[in-house]
């Protein structure tokens, strides 16, 4: 009798729980340590007052066996290409490929050899969501983030089974397969997926070069790229007040590099291996309802290997183990983090014996105050430590707030550096180990503004940003050496449009994106006597950038059109030469079946016919690498979800 | 609704001012009509070898009358770049021999007006182009591993002498082809009559360049090797017994190079960051350098047929280089805008 009177109290409220965690989906996290949606994360709270950009959904679903290079250059971010699958470098305002951080889920990649990573080789089917913060800071992300970062996030599944494959054919013998399996039952959930790309990249070009050519039209050899990988992702939780997760991601990647234009040809091959794990566990303390700690712990391995053709083998090896706590106290007014990061690399290059390694210990703290519903306020600092010396202490400030319900206004400052690479400081012959580290201020303040009128919405965005950036590394000639040396300054500032119009009236959907930024990127102070370049625009830094995207939808059918339009870039610093503006247009048509399946909901079915550069555009992104002209792509998703109604038999279970 | 509207004027404004404050750089000048008309005499032309895959390498031309070097012959004459890393040129006759390192070839050009003539293809990283008779030429090579013999008559390859690792400057003397051996310690001897190897000499690392001189002694500057701190050096050699007769060493540095002879052939020039000269009778080496380089980056040094002294500063390696003309005694004539990375020149 005791026991079944005990029990019916107990069980309404396990009841209410599971109901709540089951039935809506956003307060399933708040019970959930591992997903950071609901309660302030560091991701979030330290990126206060920042603008974060994320790439159209749709697009994203139809990227399924892309890079996050076409991704994001289909996302108004600049990449800098070197070839179709070449290395792509991304230059967000002006800075360089390694003064943008890299993080994944929450873990900052970024390569201690040569500090920037090449977004050809992360496929897009990896991860869940990409977004792109252009005023990122290094109180947050540690070294590393001064122009910038790019934010990647395997999410928790939400179903009880999801299966999604993918599969796509292309132009210039592209082709491309991923699949994936997820699943959540009681305490434990899972993810594994894995992706493969190839593409013979025979594309024409028109060669200006040889002997006799004149513009006749030539195939580029030696191009292919061929990838494969693989993320497995658990979490556990085993008690509400504990939970663990595990990722494990491999990648496998060969690489013909095509000879330059003017070149008669090339042998060359770079082989990037990839093996990284992630471990991460958040405890809620002992009946302290109120704080909460998390640790991460990552083991990063890069292995890339270039051969010239010459029988001469470059390789880099390259180990890393990130260590990190952070305690979070959470309040209904404020939310404080405090924490500690050490980060171990080790390197193995050819360009250098021996092997070099490195410590570094930071820590930092965070507070994140909510003023009023509509003002919110964050201020952080982080203080370094590399191999005994302190680096300068870094921080930021950084306000959202919302002074009437439809405009909201952002606002951040913050101090910045990045850390020489072990390529700077080591390399034989040059490398020097008495380089600074590079420094920036950076500021940035946004305004948006929202309106819905019946059926449209309308959001427009304008964010101005201006950056210092000092003693930032170029390597340069000293005494006939070349040694990379803290001389440069340069000066960014300019301003990005942002601008969205979405209707929908009956079955139909129509949505306009249209973006414009302007950067001006300067050289400020003399590298040597006779310098030319002061104050001109840094090269391959263009100062204007547009991008239009229209999508109308009937229904389950649709069709999108997307413009692009990059202006001229110099190619030397002085100016002489440079590469001419262009216009990239892509044009998709596509549509959702729904087929019946063995689950309560229908698979999803999407196909879409791709038209890449519509206009044929014969450009170049870095001078003398050709960009494929016109090419076509069919490409088709299908996706199973299944969720089981436990609600009922759980009820039952615990009235037993 | 009126603040809304003031609201939104506002913010308009606001964005339009943001707007307004652009300014924008002007593209470069139009391509330059191409020059015709060369004579000898008249001028020296330059090699600019241009960023390492940025295909920017040119010939530029110094007329002795001019204000100015013309920087790029053979584009506006040829209607296309040059290519990638123009590391020399050889003057035959009325003929030029450009070679182009980084593309793969050789472009014959009528020194009249550079027009092309013929593209000597199939090499794989051409230096340094040496005619050794009437008919045929050698080609020295930086990963080939082999030197290229080429047919004259034909502009084409026709067959390749082995040599282990990277060569580098030839001279011809008396039938004897001495070929720098820049990443080995020797300098190779190819007969060329019947194309063999027949002999090397044992001299150190990094053989750059070669000159004879009025003794019809053959001298070898080496830059040593800087990563594993090699010594480089300054040798003469008897180029009938092959011995080296005499020795010095220089600390090993990437700034060596440039070894050249005045037209009496009784002093030689090269630059060690700074540029030096010491008369071929000399036993030890000069303690005080001729012309200070110091400030800046001198990669080049040639001596015209009068003697006047021309050097080519490479500033950032990047932006075009600055040449300086001397007189023989060291004193400054004038200094003008080059190409970038001016590597060689060529008198004519």
């Amino acid at each position: 009798m005791r026991y079944t009177q005990l029990s019916y109290p107990v069980a309404v409220f396990l009841a209410l729980v599971l109901c709540s965690t089951l039935q809506a989906q956003d307060t399933l996290h708040t019970y959930n340590l591992m997903d950071v949606v609901i309660e302030a994360s560091r991701e979030e709270s330290g990126s206060r007052g920042l603008r974060n950009d994320e790439p159209d959904s749709l697009m994203l679903a139809q990227s399924d066996q892309a890079s996050l290079a076409t991704v994001l250059n289909r996302s108004g971010i600049q990449i800098k290409s070197y070839g179709n699958g070449a290395l792509a470098s991304i230059a967000i305002r002006g800075a360089n490929a390694t003064q943008t951080s890299l993080i994944w889920n929450g873990i900052n990649l970024q390569s201690s050899t040569y500090g920037q990573s090449d977004f050809s080789l992360l496929p897009a089917f990896l991860f869940d969501r990409v977004s792109i913060q252009p005023g990122s800071t290094t109180a947050n992300w540690g070294s590393g983030a001064i122009g910038g970062a790019v934010l990647l996030q395997t999410d928790q599944p939400k179903e009880n089974l999801h299966i999604r494959a993918g599969a796509l054919n292309g132009s210039f013998g592209e082709n491309g397969q991923g699949l994936l399996l997820s699943g959540r039952h009681k305490n434990l959930s899972g993810s594994i997926r894995g992706v493969r790309q190839r593409v013979v990249n025979n594309f024409p070009y028109q060669d200006n070069l040889s002997p006799g050519a004149q513009g006749s039209e030539k195939q580029l050899q030696h191009a292919g790229f061929f990838q494969q990988a693989t993320m497995g992702d658990v979490w556990w939780q085993p008690k509400p007040t504990l939970g663990f997760s595990a990722h494990i991601w491999l990648q496998d990647a060969i690489r013909d590099i095509p000879p330059t234009l003017v070149q008669s040809f090339s042998n060359a091959v770079q082989t990037d291996r990839v093996a990284r794990v992630l471990l991460k566990s958040t405890v809620v303390p002992g009946g302290y309802q109120q704080h909460r700690i998390t640790t991460r712990i990552a083991f990063l391995n890069d292995k890339l290997v270039y051969e010239n053709g010459f029988s001469e083998t470059d390789s880099t090896r390259v180990n890393t183990l990130i260590a990190e706590t952070e305690w979070r106290y959470i309040t209904p007014r404020y939310t404080l983090f405090a924490g500690v990061n050490n980060t171990w690399q080790q390197a193995e290059v050819t360009g250098y014996i021996p092997l070099r390694q490195l410590n570094r210990t930071a820590l930092f703290a965070l507070m994140d105050i909510i003023f009023q519903q509509n003002f919110r306020l964050a201020i952080q600092a982080r203080a370094e430590q590399v191999a005994g010396n302190l680096i300068q202490p870094v921080g930021s400030i950084g306000i959202d707030w919302k002074p009437l319900q439809w405009i909201r206004i952002l606002g951040n400052i913050s101090r910045n550096y990045r850390l020489p690479t072990f390529n700077d400081l080591y390399w034989n012959p040059g490398g020097n180990p008495l380089l600074r580290p590079e420094k920036s201020w950076n500021q940035e303040c946004t305004i948006e503004a929202k309106q819905a009128i019946k059926n449209v919405e309308i959001r427009y965005g304008i964010t101005g940003f201006n950056r210092q950036v000092t003693d930032w590394i170029l390597w340069a000639p000293l005494n006939a050496l070349w040694t990379p040396q803290n001389i440069l300054q340069v000066w960014s500032r300019g301003f990005e449009h942002r601008f969205n119009v979405e209707y929908a009236i009956g079955k139909w959907q129509i949505a306009i994106q249209a973006n414009y930024d302007y950067v001006r990127a300067t050289s400020q102070k003399p590298i040597s006597p006779n310098d030319q370049s002061i104050g001109k625009q840094l090269i391959y830094v263009p100062a204007h950038r547009a991008m239009g995207l229209l999508t109308i939808r009937y229904g389950a059918w649709g069709v999108s059109y997307g413009h692009q339009y990059t202006a001229h870039r110099f190619t030397s610093s002085d100016h002489r030469t440079y590469l001419p503006e262009y216009d990239e247009a892509i044009a998709t048509v596509f549509t959702q079946l729904k087929i019946k399946s063995i689950s309560n909901q229908p698979a999803l079915v999407d196909v879409f016919i791709r038209i890449n550069n519509c206009w044929d555009e014969r450009y170049q992104s870095v001078a003398f690498r050709p960009m494929p002209g016109r090419s076509f792509q069919v490409g088709m998703r299908i996706d199973l979800q299944i969720t089981k109604r436990l609600l009922n038999s759980t009820i039952q279970q615990s009235n037993q | 609704m009126n603040k809304k509207l003031l609201y939104s004027l506002l913010f308009l404004g606001f964005a339009l001012v943001f707007n307004s404050c652009k300014d924008d750089e002007p593209l470069p000048e139009p391509q330059p009509q191409p020059v015709t008309g060369i004579q000898p005499g008249q001028g020296v032309f330059i090699t600019n070898e241009g960023g390492f895959q940025a295909g920017n390498a040119t010939v530029g031309y110094w007329k002795y009358s001019d204000t100015s070097i013309t920087g790029d012959l053979f584009q506006p004459a040829n209607q296309q770049p040059l290519g990638d890393i123009c590391q020399s040129m050889t003057i035959v006759g009325n003929k030029g021999y450009v070679v182009v390192n980084n593309s793969g070839k050789v472009e014959v050009v009528n020194l009249n007006d550079f027009k092309r003539v013929a593209t000597i293809t199939g090499l794989t990283s051409p230096r340094y182009f040496l005619p050794v008779n009437s008919s045929k030429a050698y080609v020295t090579d930086l990963f080939g591993g082999s030197v290229s013999i080429v047919n004259l008559a034909t502009n084409s390859v026709s067959g390749t002498i082995s040599i282990p690792g990277w060569t580098e400057a030839m001279i011809l003397i008396d039938d004897e082809v001495f070929v720098c051996n820049t990443d080995h310690d020797k300098l190779y001897v190819i007969d060329s009559q019947t194309d063999l190897l027949t002999d090397s000499i044992t001299v150190t690392r990094g053989a750059v360049n070669l000159a004879l001189d009025a003794n019809e002694k053959l001298w070898v500057l080496c830059a040593g090797d800087v990563p594993s701190a090699i010594a480089g050096g300054l040798y003469r050699i008897n180029p009938s017994t092959h011995q080296v007769e005499q020795s010095f060493t220089l600390t090993a540095s990437y700034s060596i190079k440039g070894l050249s002879m005045n037209p009496n052939r009784d002093t030689l020039y090269y630059i060690n960051t700074d540029a030096w000269r010491m008369a071929i009778s000399a036993t030890q080496l000069p303690t005080a350098s001729f012309l200070s380089g110091a400030a800046n980056a001198w990669y080049a040094l040639g001596i015209a047929p009068n003697g006047e002294i021309y050097i080519g500063d490479a500033i950032d390696y990047v932006q075009p280089s600055v040449v300086y003309r001397y007189s023989p005694s060291g004193i400054l004539q004038s200094n003008k805008r080059s190409g970038i990375l001016s590597g060689s020149f060529t008198f004519y």
